[in-house]
């Protein structure tokens, strides 16, 4: 499925991956492929994602709400950080985009 | 003729203003790559919230205080926000944006509504204290770079305003006049009614200027979405963030325009002072000729005299 995560004043990270884990309103909600239709608001806490090359990102983001439909993830929150290597990841990533 | 010595004190005040404005046109040209890309930047944003209100609006037969409220109440008080510049130097960009807001504030009056005004940006806030006007809420600093911070602060305070009750001062419509950016060139000054959110379809007008909202799709069939935890709670959590993003675009094209036009009245500015020098010049050379001219005359007068006496 393809992963759109943008914060208020910047897109973050955009790619495929197999899974993703956002903290939904009543706890934190594991998506899948060909998950049902979903449309949450998202509270503050950690997004982890899997993209499909392996690994694991995690993203601390606050408020926010993601939709979920066509194996398409949007993401959008007011805030996001990149915590520990994906911090590197997503700064090659910037620079391969510029 | 003034004396070259004045001529050429001119020349160098002169020249020191186009050093000036040159370099305030370079200044506001290379920020104005800068706004283009915070105004990208932000741009996934606020599609991911109209995508999600589109849907939103499609699934569910929505009832919000955002969308009508308070036109029943027949409450007059509506608030006017005014997006202008910090700073000068930028051509008639913040006296446009005041001259349509004036003539909003007396079309509202003439309506019989009681505007309030809201204002963002140094200049407006200075013109509007000098009148006495009331000013029910300001913002200044960083409007050739508006953040995300400033534009929460913005739409919570107009939120609030909204939100209230008409008999506690509460507001029963949002207009919001700023700076649209056309292109480098053009810049259009324009007024929206920001609230309430007229849901409307794009392909019929999307030239009215009141039409804000995300089109409402009538063909395909929209995903069937399951709503966590409600409908209601999600339209809450949506509903302030897309006036949030909204705003945040007003403020973003009104900072490239406010760029845009600086870089306009900076390069004019400079055109003049290099045609001021260039006819400065010319006089200094005429008034250098005339006084050569002088001196000649009177040396070959003098030696005239002298030759004829001997």
């Amino acid at each position: 499925m393809s992963v759109n995560l943008v914060a208020a004043d910047r897109p973050v990270w955009s790619g495929e991956a197999k899974a993703a884990v956002i903290p939904a309103e009543s706890g934190a909600m594991g998506i899948l492929l060909n998950h049902e239709p979903v449309l949450t608001v998202i509270k503050k806490g950690e997004i982890r994602l899997t993209p499909v090359e392996g690994g694991e990102l995690r993203f601390n983001v606050d408020d926010g709400f993601a939709a979920f439909d066509a194996n398409k993830l949007t993401i959008a929150v007011e805030r996001c950080t990149a915590t520990e290597e994906k911090a590197l990841h997503s700064g090659a990533e910037a620079a391969a985009a510029e | 003729m003034a004396s070259q010595l004045a001529f050429k004190s001119r020349i160098e005040s002169t020249q020191s203003l186009a050093k000036i404005f040159n370099a305030q046109e370079m200044i506001a040209s290379s920020h104005i790559a800068k706004a283009r890309n915070v105004a990208l930047a932000a741009k996934p944003y606020s599609d991911a919230i109209d995508d999600a209100m589109m849907s939103l609006v499609a699934h569910t037969k929505i009832s919000h205080p955002i969308f009508e409220k308070k036109e029943k109440e027949n409450n007059p008080r509506v608030a006017v926000m005014a997006i202008t510049a910090d700073r000068g130097m930028a051509g008639a960009y913040t006296s446009s944006i005041i001259r349509e807001t004036e003539g909003l504030l007396s079309r509202l009056d003439g309506e019989g509504k009681i505007p309030e005004l809201y204002v963002f940006g140094r200049r407006g806030v200075s013109y509007f204290k000098y009148r006495n006007r009331d000013i029910e809420g300001t913002w200044e600093g960083n409007s050739d770079h508006p953040g995300v911070e400033i534009a929460e602060q913005i739409s919570q305070t107009l939120l609030d305003a909204y939100m209230k009750p008409a008999s506690k001062g509460g507001v029963s419509e949002l207009y919001i006049v700023f700076t649209e950016f056309v292109n480098m060139v053009v810049q259009k000054v324009r007024i929206l009614r920001m609230l309430p959110v007229q849901l409307v379809d794009h392909s019929e007008d999307s030239d009215d200027v009141n039409s804000v909202g995300p089109a409402v799709a009538d063909s395909g069939v929209p995903p069937l979405y399951t709503f966590e935890p409600s409908a209601e709670e999600v339209l809450d959590a949506i509903l302030p963030r897309y006036v949030q993003s909204r705003i945040h675009e007003c403020l973003l094209t009104a900072a490239a325009s406010e760029t845009a036009s600086r870089q306009n009245a900076m390069h004019t500015a400079t055109d003049n002072a290099n045609d001021l020098i260039d006819q400065l010049t010319r006089k200094l050379n005429a008034s250098r000729q005339a006084s050569i001219t002088q001196e000649l005359t009177e040396i070959i007068g003098s030696a005239d005299a002298l030759n004829k006496e001997e």
